[in-house]
């Protein structure tokens, strides 16, 4: 197993009762939903992935932080480089993961729902944007200082994302309402196919300039 | 005699404390005891050795290797232990060692885990569970599991009990019975570097104070007491860590023929006692000595 792998299953293994704990409330909210009669409430998982999503990032630069294990990697023959990009993809993995396992359950219970896909893709991108502006600033000045620094950073992104739809919406007569509705509005629409990819492109293209700022930073950061 | 380890005309500054012309040298197949007082810059030494930390001049060489320009090539071959031990508390000892281990392209985990096992350390335990002392002892697994040819230890004993220190100190004498396998040891517990060490090098202030055998030191440097009626500047000139007291004063220096000639010269049948020192007398009064700078 490579260096990279290697970090990438340990941020699995070392979150693993987390991950667990998360996947079994998700598949409970989703037959409390489908019990209830209310699958198409179904929409609100996504923003629960979301958070869990937002929470792996979080937890593993946590443990990291907290343990100081960044300076017992740095006195192994790893690369920091490694150490960024097991990063990214762990976090992109545990998406993917997530997004799938989501994808799945909207088919199975709303199999017709347009909305329900779009919702997933929908949280996928904003995660990957949210991950993009997020990690650089971690690799930077660490976990606590990073997370304070993002809480403003979100604030304003969501804020952006709300007016997005609107603006959007006004130009296609849709009537833009809270950020991520307005947003899956407008994945799950006409042109869907086309917004989706053009999205896609700009996330990916995101994430790369973004783990590029991040080698550079974590390269310069001083550990000790 | 190979090297090990290079070290020319290391500078390193901070806001307050600095590096300054560090140099000294570790031969293949020793242990070299790096002993100074809290604060000295031991550990800032061997963060640079390990490329973790930038240096502003000076260059450091590990098996003629640039430490900079071949990081990773020199970290495979090095085990390294420092003063604080960093793990995932919440992960088991085995799979810390598993882990950490694997980087090492060399790494044996069956000899890592028969190191786990001479210690006396449970693998399934959680490294939240562990003393201080039993992770000083996983940090040594990981750092020996590859068989590496040099180990660099910040600190390992400090904060540890007299009998984890033995046994740590009995485990890397062992070690350099493989002559292919060199140790750097920094401690500010002379006894320690005192009982295994083939070389010393004492840092003081940012400074190498000295760098050579032990036993050279040991039998070179020399403790004199002399009565109060010799106080004189010129004398007092030729020691180290001069401490006065009620009937006479007292310090050391590397040069006893001298002191004593000079001793003779000035003060005919002065009364005197040489004495041999241990680290420990070195160290406190050469701490003594750059207080009083």
């Amino acid at each position: 197993m490579n260096d990279v792998m290697r970090i990438v299953v340990k941020d699995f293994q070392i979150q693993a009762k987390s991950i667990r704990n998360y996947v079994i409330a998700i598949l409970f909210f989703v037959l409390i939903f489908t019990a209830m009669g209310l699958g198409q409430n179904l929409m609100l998982l996504p923003l629960v992935a979301l958070f869990v999503m937002y929470r792996f990032i979080n937890y593993s630069m946590y443990e990291d932080e907290k343990n100081n294990t960044l300076r017992l990697l740095a006195a192994l023959p790893v690369r920091r480089d490694a150490i960024v990009f097991a990063r990214y993809l762990s976090c992109g993995i545990f998406a993917v993961a997530l997004c799938i396992m989501l994808g799945v359950i909207s088919a199975l219970v709303s199999p017709y729902e347009a909305g329900s896909t779009a919702a997933v893709l929908c949280v996928f991108f904003v995660y990957m944007i949210m991950m993009s502006v997020y990690m650089p600033i971690g690799f930077r000045l660490g976990y606590i200082k990073a997370v304070s620094i993002n809480r403003f950073i979100f604030l304003g992104v969501f804020i952006l994302l709300g007016a997005i739809p609107v603006l959007l919406g006004s130009k296609n007569g849709m009537q833009g309402g809270n950020a991520l509705e307005g947003f899956i509005e407008l994945l799950a629409g006409s042109d869907g196919l086309l917004i989706v990819a053009g999205f896609a492109l700009v996330t990916l293209l995101l994430y790369i300039i973004s783990m590029k700022i991040s080698v550079v930073f974590f390269r310069k950061r001083t550990l000790f | 005699m190979s090297m090990v380890i290079s070290i020319n005309g290391l500078y390193k500054r901070y806001d307050k404390f600095s590096l300054k012309d560090v140099s000294f040298q570790v031969p293949k197949g020793y242990i070299m005891g790096f002993i100074g007082r809290n604060g000295a810059g031991k550990s800032t030494v061997i963060k640079c050795i390990m490329d973790m930390i930038p240096f502003e001049s000076g260059t450091i060489e590990l098996f003629g290797l640039d430490n900079r320009r071949f990081a990773n090539e020199i970290k495979k071959r090095v085990g390294y232990v420092s003063e604080e031990q960093y793990f995932y508390e919440n992960m088991t000892a085995g799979w810390s060692l598993e882990f950490f281990g694997g980087f090492f392209p060399d790494w044996d985990n069956d000899f890592g885990s028969s190191l786990l096992k001479r210690f006396g350390i449970d693998p399934a335990k959680k490294v939240s569970e562990l003393s201080k002392g039993m992770k000083v002892k996983l940090a040594l697994a990981i750092a020996l599991g590859h068989r590496p040819e040099l180990l660099i230890l910040d600190e390992p004993t400090s904060g540890l009990d007299p009998v984890i220190r033995s046994e740590i100190l009995e485990l890397l004498a062992e070690t350099v019975q493989d002559e292919n396998c060199s140790v750097f040891f920094s401690s500010h517990i002379t006894s320690d570097i005192e009982k295994i060490a083939d070389y010393v090098t004492l840092i003081d202030d940012g400074r190498i104070i000295l760098s050579d055998e032990k036993d050279s030191i040991i039998s070179k440097w020399k403790m004199f007491k002399v009565e109060n009626s010799c106080c004189g500047e010129e004398l007092l000139g030729r020691l180290i860590g001069v401490k006065k007291g009620e009937f006479g004063f007292s310090g050391i220096t590397d040069k006893p023929e001298s002191f004593i000639k000079e001793l003779n010269r000035r003060y005919p049948g002065a009364r005197y006692k040489m004495e041999n020192i241990t680290l420990d007398d070195l160290l406190v009064r050469i701490a003594k000595e750059s207080e009083a700078v």
